[in-house]
C-alpha cells in the first residue's frame, strides 16, 4: 500500500475527509515536564549539597554504589517522562466531514477510540477556566450527543471557542447534507453488521402486529389493537 | 560489587523491554511529521549517554 492511501486514523473511510485535528495544549503537559524536572535534579542538588559540608565521605566502593544508584534513578525519571509525555502526546481530537473521534491513550498499554456521527450531536460546549487557559486560549470541550452514543470531553484544547463553532456549522453542513438525501455513514469502529447506507431502510411490515390505525380502523371507530 | 552489577543489569533490562514498549506506542500510534520520531532519537541518546557514562565512570573509579 502506498503512503498517500494510508488511513489517517483507524478506521477512516474511503472519502472521509479529516477537517480538524489537534492535541492538547502543550502547556497542559508544563507541570508534569517541570516534576519530572524536579525528580531528576533535586537528588543531585542535595548530594553535592551534602558533599561540599563533608557530612558524607564515600570510599571507591560507596561511590561506585552512587554512581550505579543515580543511573538507575536517572533512567527511571527518564522513563517515567516518557510515559507521561506518550500520554500527553497521543490523546487527539479529530473531526473528519461526518464524524467526531476521539482518541485516549492512557499511558502505556491502555488506549480508548470513541468516535458519533456529527449529525448526532446536540450540544456543544467550550470552557476556558484558569489563568493561564485564560492567557493562552486553550479549554475543555464537551460534545453531547443524542441517545445512547456517548459524550465527549475534550481536554486543553486550542482555541476552544473556534472548535466548538466548527463542530456546530459541520453538524449543521451534515444535517443538510441529509436533508438532501446524502447520508453521513456511521461510524465503522462499532459497526457489528454491514449496512448498505445509501439505500433507505425499508422493513417488511407485518400485516397482523401492525400498530398503526389504518383507513378501516378509523371508519370503524374502535382503532388498532395495541 | 559484583551484585550491584548484576543488579543494574538487570534494571537495564526491564528498562529496554519498557522503552521497547514506549516506542512500539510511537510508532503504532504516531502520525507522519509528528514529534514522536524525535522524542524517540532524543530518549535513546540520554539513556546512551547515561548508561555509557555509567560504565565509563565505574571503570575509571
Amino acid at each position: 500500500m502506498r503512503e498517500q492511501e494510508k488511513p489517517f486514523f483507524p478506521g477512516q473511510e474511503k472519502g472521509e475527509k479529516v477537517v480538524f485535528f489537534t492535541r492538547r495544549h502543550p502547556l497542559s503537559f508544563l507541570g508534569m515536564f517541570l516534576f519530572a524536572f524536579f525528580m531528576a535534579v533535586l537528588p543531585f542538588i542535595i548530594f553535592v549539597l551534602i558533599s561540599a559540608r563533608g557530612i558524607i565521605d564515600l570510599d571507591p566502593t560507596g561511590q561506585k554504589i552512587m554512581i550505579v544508584l543515580s543511573s538507575a534513578y536517572l533512567l527511571f525519571v527518564l522513563g517515567f517522562f516518557l510515559a507521561a509525555w506518550i500520554d500527553y502526546y497521543l490523546d487527539i481530537m479529530i473531526i473528519t466531514d461526518f464524524r467526531i473521534v476521539d482518541i485516549m491513550q492512557n499511558v502505556l498499554f491502555s488506549r480508548d477510540v470513541a468516535e458519533a456521527n456529527l449529525d448526532r450531536v446536540e450540544d456543544v460546549n467550550a470552557e476556558v477556566k484558569g489563568f493561564l487557559p485564560t492567557v493562552f486560549h486553550y479549554g475543555t470541550i464537551f460534545v453531547q450527543t443524542a441517545g445512547t452514543a456517548r459524550n465527549f470531553e475534550f481536554k486543553s484544547i486550542p482555541n476552544p471557542y473556534d472548535v466548538s463553532k466548527m463542530i456546530v456549522d459541520l453538524h449543521q453542513k451534515c444535517l443538510i447534507k441529509e436533508e438532501k438525501g446524502e447520508l453521513c455513514p456511521e461510524p465503522k469502529l462499532k459497526k457489528t453488521a454491514s449496512v448498505d447506507f445509501k439505500k433507505p431502510i425499508k422493513e417488511p411490515i407485518d400485516e397482523k402486529n401492525n400498530n398503526s390505525i389504518s383507513h378501516d380502523d378509523l371508519e370503524k371507530g374502535g382503532g388498532a389493537e395495541f | 560489587m559484583f551484585w550491584i552489577i548484576l543488579g543494574y543489569i538487570a534494571f537495564l533490562v526491564v528498562f529496554l523491554i519498557f522503552s521497547l514498549a514506549a516506542f512500539y506506542h510511537c510508532r503504532e500510534y504516531g502520525y507522519a511529521g509528528d514529534a514522536t520520531k524525535s522524542m524517540m532519537i532524543i530518549y535513546s541518546l540520554i539513556s546512551l549517554v547515561i548508561i555509557v557514562g555509567t560504565f565509563y565512570m565505574l571503570i575509571i573509579f
